[in-house]
């Protein structure tokens, strides 16, 4: 069975361009897998970067090696059959897209066939997107390949540089495979991990990243170590923020896990406003909403007077709702405020049942 | 290839709107794309030009005719639609383009202004109007038109609007330096970003510019913040806005965007404290009083408070019908449904006498 293995992995390690394509895809998984499972620490918190960084190294390497390749007989009969449709792949693509605008035009007309309507207003616009694509990996690649074969050039005349660039592609692979190792960790730390998410209240220090991509980091204040900071890569789908919305002096509140290695990883960073919650319900007194986060806010933090002292005025403002009063009458009876609970339980009893009990 | 791509980078932001399919298209769009607005507009016109296809019952209001540069037949139909129904606004403002076309703004002027006195947010007659006002030399007046058309949302409904804002672009921009209406430029470009994302920048340019000359600054501000947020830079928008509040704290539209913002980053204080103001610098403005209603009663669960404001519109102009609409709804909440009764009735007296029915 090992023996299989070993050979399977031999073979692969022979098709040099193949197995440096796979490394690519891998990289850039565990950079993806690096940025779910973020890790709170500053330097660890920069691996999804790290695995960019990487990726690019392995494309460079990738771009070298099929520069400098010898296609099998199979690779050479897809890439000759490549060669003959490409072109009129792209023929047709252009084509559709300088008559893009006639394409619009008619669908704009088809009124009564928004089935065809919208195939057509796509044709127009994917034609367009497609070619786009088409045309920046080609000049990418070429240039790429341009570059890798100058640079193999460079290597047969001067013995110094293929020194340079072989110690380069083994040192691109020993990263690779390190920062993969590193990604399985963070993977594990976070997959494995079963212990509860504890809160933290916090604010942001610093806002960075780098732009035009979705790297970018929140430096926020620790709650650990005094004067210390936390780094979070932000991550829009689960933290409900992008990184234009935020800004030193905001406060966030973020969740945290112990990690099954004992490296802590941030499950996701909300923006805080409950310290808002006060003067909002002074800025506008009648509305419930903010005066019933304020008093569970209150009971939670065991503010037991002042919970009640907002029941009341939420009561007097809204005399139909005795479900809450009953409620934080309850809550404060659990914590012993009995004398606070039946100041409540008093408002809570309808008028004519008052009476009647009397 | 590079070509290619460099037209297509060029060619992929711009709205099918810029697109003409007719004899002067081809040479409108490259007018445009060579930054030669006044000469894209007039080719634009021109490919709009023709034979009047539609008869008079098809086109009573005359737009097509004007569209189809047949002004005589336009004011024809225009003037025997009014004869019929002098109340109609369509073949107004058709008059009102007519005047404009004709080179008399000041005529154009009187007119837009007849038609806004009777519905104050018709979108038409305030693009068109702003261009008449812009052109008979006030400024000022075509940037409160301007910015009253683009909180409604909509380019306008007549295809003439585009290409006369980016005429009256074009003319303006070629006037010496000293002599440009930075402000002005900055709305028009504004405007034109609705059909080509490029003029986001422009109209951010002439915006720091007219800040710097202090041109209209709040004014200035408002759209410098509006172009930052909508390329997703919601943090620079937020300050520019607040900006535009120090240099004119009762400007309803920065207030306005500025709770849009503090929404988008989820600040319930900041949204109605900033919703409030809006409210309380123009309080007879129905525009702003949907806004306030989900932010006070759907949001905060305010209908009191909500209740206490509309109360003080009615005030200040009791033929408010939206203000009653929305104090009718927060009666309801409130458990009064008589008083509700009462406000709808007025409602529906007030939609009657303005010729709107269900």
């Amino acid at each position: 069975m090992s023996g299989s293995i070993d050979r399977a992995a031999r073979r692969l390690l022979r098709l040099r361009v193949f197995s440096l394509f796979l490394l690519c895809v891998l990289t850039f998984w565990f950079a993806m897998i690096a940025g779910t499972y973020r890790a709170s620490n500053r330097l660890l918190a920069l691996a999804a970067l790290v695995g960019v960084i990487v990726l690019a190294l392995d494309a460079l390497l990738l771009a070298r090696r099929v520069a400098s390749a010898t296609p099998s007989s199979v690779s050479t009969h897809l890439l000759e059959i490549a060669a003959r449709f490409a072109p009129l792949a792209v023929l047709n693509l252009m084509i559709l897209n300088v008559f893009a605008p006639v394409l619009g035009f008619v669908a704009s007309l088809l009124v009564n066939m928004p089935v065809l309507r919208t195939w057509l207003t796509l044709l127009g616009w994917l034609s367009g997107q497609a070619l786009f694509a088409l045309f920046v990996l080609g000049i990418a690649g070429l240039v790429a390949v341009t570059a890798m074969r100058l640079l193999d050039l460079a290597v047969r005349r001067w013995r110094p540089v293929e020194r340079a660039v072989t110690i380069g592609d083994r040192a691109v692979v020993a990263v690779t495979a390190l920062y993969c190792a590193l990604a399985i960790a963070l993977t594990f730390n976070g997959t494995f991990d079963r212990a509860d998410a504890t809160e933290h209240r916090s604010e942001i220090v610093s806002v960075w990243g780098v732009s035009g991509t979705s790297l970018w980091w929140a430096d926020v204040r620790s709650w650990d170590a005094r004067d210390g900071l936390k780094r979070v890569l932000i991550f829009p789908e689960r933290d409900q923020v992008v990184h234009t919305l935020l800004s030193e002096g905001q406060h966030v509140r973020v969740r945290i896990r112990s990690g099954f290695f004992g490296l802590s990883w941030v499950e996701s960073m909300r923006l805080d406003f409950e310290h808002e919650m006060e003067p909002l319900v002074a800025a506008a007194p009648s509305a419930a909403t903010p005066r019933k986060r304020l008093i569970g806010m209150l009971l939670r933090d065991g503010r037991w007077a002042e919970a009640a002292t907002q029941t009341a005025a939420y009561a007097r403002y809204h005399p139909n709702d005795r479900a809450l009063v009953k409620e934080v009458a309850a809550a404060l009876r659990e914590a012993r405020q009995a004398e606070r609970a039946a100041e409540l339980d008093r408002m809570a009893v309808p008028v004519s049942q008052a009476r009647s009990g009397r | 290839m590079l070509l290619w791509l460099i037209a297509y980078w060029h060619l992929s932001q711009l709205s099918w709107d810029l697109v003409q399919v007719s004899r002067t298209g081809p040479r409108a769009l490259a007018h445009y794309l060579a930054g030669n607005y006044r000469e894209a507009a007039r080719a634009y016109q021109a490919g709009l030009r023709g034979q009047v296809t539609l008869p008079y019952t098809n086109d009573p209001a005359g737009y097509w005719a004007l569209r189809a540069g047949d002004l005589d037949e336009a004011e024809r139909r225009a003037r025997t639609t009014l004869a019929l129904v002098p109340s109609a606004l369509e073949p107004q403002i058709t008059l009102a383009e007519l005047a404009l076309e004709r080179g008399k703004p000041p005529e154009a002027v009187r007119a837009f202004a007849a038609v806004l006195r009777r519905n104050p947010d018709h979108v038409d007659a305030l693009y068109l109007g702003a261009v008449a006002t812009a052109r008979a030399g006030d400024p000022g007046a075509a940037i409160q038109s301007l910015n009253r058309a683009l909180r409604a949302g909509s380019a306008g409904g007549r295809d003439a609007v585009l290409y006369r804002i980016m005429e009256l672009a074009g003319e303006l921009r070629e006037r010496p330096p000293g002599q440009q209406p930075l402000c002005l430029l900055a709305h028009l470009h504004r405007y034109l970003r609705i059909f080509d994302e490029r003029h986001g920048l422009t109209a951010m340019s002439y915006a720091r510019q007219a800040i710097a000359a202090g041109d209209r600054p709040a004014d200035a501000y408002l759209t410098l913040g509006i172009m930052h947020d909508k390329r997703g830079e919601y943090e620079a928008a937020r300050r520019a806005m607040r900006q535009a509040i120090a240099a004119d704290p009762r400007h309803a539209e920065a207030l306005r965007w500025l709770a849009v913002e503090a929404q988008k980053e989820g600040d319930p204080l900041v949204q109605y404290q900033m919703i409030t103001k809006a409210f309380e610098a123009a309080p007879t403005d129905p525009f702003y009083l949907r806004d306030l209603e989900l932010i006070l009663v759907t949001r905060l669960g305010d209908p009191l408070g909500m209740a206490t404001l509309m109360q003080q519109a009615i005030a200040l102009d009791a033929t408010n019908a939206e203000a009653h609409a929305q104090l009718a709804k927060a009666l309801v909440l409130l458990g009064d449904p008589a008083g509700a009764r009462q406000h709808a009735k007025r409602v529906a007296a007030l939609q009657g006498r303005r010729g709107e029915g269900p």
